[in-house]
């Protein structure tokens, strides 16, 4: 199915719409496209691949129950979609606490360590669980938009209207939230010491 | 302003590392900055790969697939019933009182032969309506779980037979919706007949029947195995009737329809998870070509 749209613009705008007037494939189809990037977005927020699983599918019976209700405002269908993923994870730390659970990557879904880089000489290998861990340090809103964009993908503009925010401030966010993240890497020592970090900084 | 001038240097920089631009290039249009860039350059990519290695599992999206479409035919359900009944919320009638009514009702409308000639009616012709009160009334009659089992999975197996009807008068979208009813209709008759459907294949073993219901879960199965290929066998004959435009999304009806059967049979009978994780990807892979849903699935099994 995701071969047959491209994730134009144009393309989601008509699967909405018929999606709104009831149409069943086009429902599969919003579901393929967007699947990989709520559960991205999901597993960054939360520490279970069963919990993420859980949550990604409640997602889209959520996107059927309501999808009635969207409106084009000027804010592209990504942004509603991850509003309801943002508002389930937030309805499942309310009623868990924040208690931890099974590390992401020893479940189901296949987390492998992600290379930082090809170069040799700045090669550092970081996993879902260091970033995770590494992202409570930031703002609500800052870890909000870092996952929107390095988890989801999303563009600026689509990170921009599901935080509600401009652009300028999205990109400010950014750019904290970065800036941050890598410091409370180094200060955790996460990345198995702060050598990798200075192999970084010594390019 | 110095901060908002590198805000958006380092969007720029990020932007055209996810467009696949080189990085040493990236950070050589401006090297004032570079010193700064280049570590939160790092992180950002090593967040994105981490994003790249997330993988959900097949299981976990065709599971969440089927959860979509149970919710969205339990959806189109209510929307049903509502038009059929305006003003009468069955629910709130009591099982007798309905059961009265479900036999006036029978009497009346076999006595004109008018359910004779409703049972081969399809979605959007007159005597549908009829059809559909007379399958709420079945529902509602069946006194047993195994009865209500059976019930539907009859209905199960009839809407295979008007997707097929659908596909050869080119009502494509009508035959998806009668899938997503044929997926429910499927996952009711396991729920009558004790048998929990798997949520995670992966952790949690399969939900058995009742050592009491176990010979009604041996009978749901025969049938639906017997089911499973009456209705692929309907769909395969109008493949080839099928325009060139449709045939991708009528190969997916087949392909869907034979995974909820065999989601369920494989449940009723005691569930070989790796068949049934096999088959998904199986299904995943396929998609897209042409091909048969049950050829793929046959060919790398």
């Amino acid at each position: 199915m995701q071969a047959e749209i491209d994730g134009g613009q144009s393309d989601i705008t008509a699967l909405v719409k018929q999606a709104q007037a009831g149409g069943a494939a086009a429902f599969s189809a919003l579901y393929e496209h967007y699947y990989d990037s709520i559960f991205r977005y999901v597993s960054f927020r939360t520490s279970s691949a069963v919990d993420a699983e859980d949550i990604t599918a409640e997602v889209f019976v959520r996107m059927i129950e309501s999808i009635h209700r969207f409106k084009w405002q000027g804010h592209p269908f990504s942004s509603w979609l991850f509003r309801i993923a943002h508002n389930l994870v937030v309805d499942f730390y309310r009623k868990r606490g924040r208690r931890p659970t099974v590390p992401l990557d020893s479940v189901s879904s296949v987390m492998q360590a992600a290379s930082v880089d090809a170069d040799a000489n700045l090669d550092i290998e970081l996993t879902l669980e260091e970033v995770r861990r590494a992202m409570e340090g930031l703002t609500e809103l800052q870890r909000e938009v870092i996952t929107l964009r390095f988890g989801a993908g999303l563009s600026i503009a689509e990170t921009a209207s599901a935080v509600g925010k401009k652009g300028n401030a999205v990109k400010a966010l950014q750019h904290a939230g970065i800036k941050k993240l890598r410091r409370e890497l180094t200060a955790t020592d996460m990345m198995d010491g702060i050598g990798r970090l200075k192999k970084l900084t010594t390019n | 302003m110095k901060d908002f001038h590198f805000d958006n240097i380092l969007n720029d920089c990020l932007e055209r590392l996810a467009a696949g631009e080189d990085f040493a290039e990236c950070v050589a249009r401006y090297p004032e900055h570079a010193e700064e860039l280049v570590p939160l350059l790092r992180m950002a990519q090593s967040a994105r790969r981490v994003s790249q290695a997330v993988m959900p599992s097949a299981d976990a999206r065709a599971r969440g697939l089927m959860q979509m479409q149970k919710a969205l035919a339990a959806r189109s359900g209510q929307r049903r019933r509502l038009l059929q009944f305006p003003r009468i919320s069955w629910r709130a009638i009591s099982t007798p009182i309905a059961a009265a009514f479900a036999v006036v009702f029978l009497m009346i409308a076999a006595a004109g032969g008018t359910t004779v000639v409703s049972a081969n009616s399809i979605p959007g012709e007159p005597l549908y309506r009829v059809k559909s009160m007379r399958e709420n009334v079945e529902e509602r009659i069946a006194r047993s779980d195994e009865h209500k089992a059976q019930v539907h999975a009859r209905l199960a197996r009839e809407r295979g037979r008007e997707m097929r009807e659908l596909i050869v008068k080119g009502r494509i979208h009508d035959a998806e919706m009668a899938s997503f009813r044929l997926q429910h209709h499927l996952s009711e008759s396991a729920n009558y007949i004790g048998v929990a459907l798997p949520s995670h294949y992966i952790e949690m073993p399969r939900v058995s029947a009742h050592q009491s219901q176990q010979a009604d879960a041996v009978a749901l199965r025969q049938r639906l195995t017997h089911d499973e290929a009456y209705v692929k066998g309907q769909l395969i004959a109008v493949m080839k009737q099928v325009p060139e435009p449709h045939k991708q999304r009528v190969w997916r009806l087949a392909y869907q329809s034979d995974l909820g059967y065999s989601v369920v049979i494989i449940a009723l009978e005691g569930g070989n998870q790796t068949a049934v994780s096999g088959y998904y990807m199986v299904g995943t892979v396929s998609e897209g070509s042409n091909a048969g849903a049950t050829e793929h699935a046959e060919g790398h099994d």
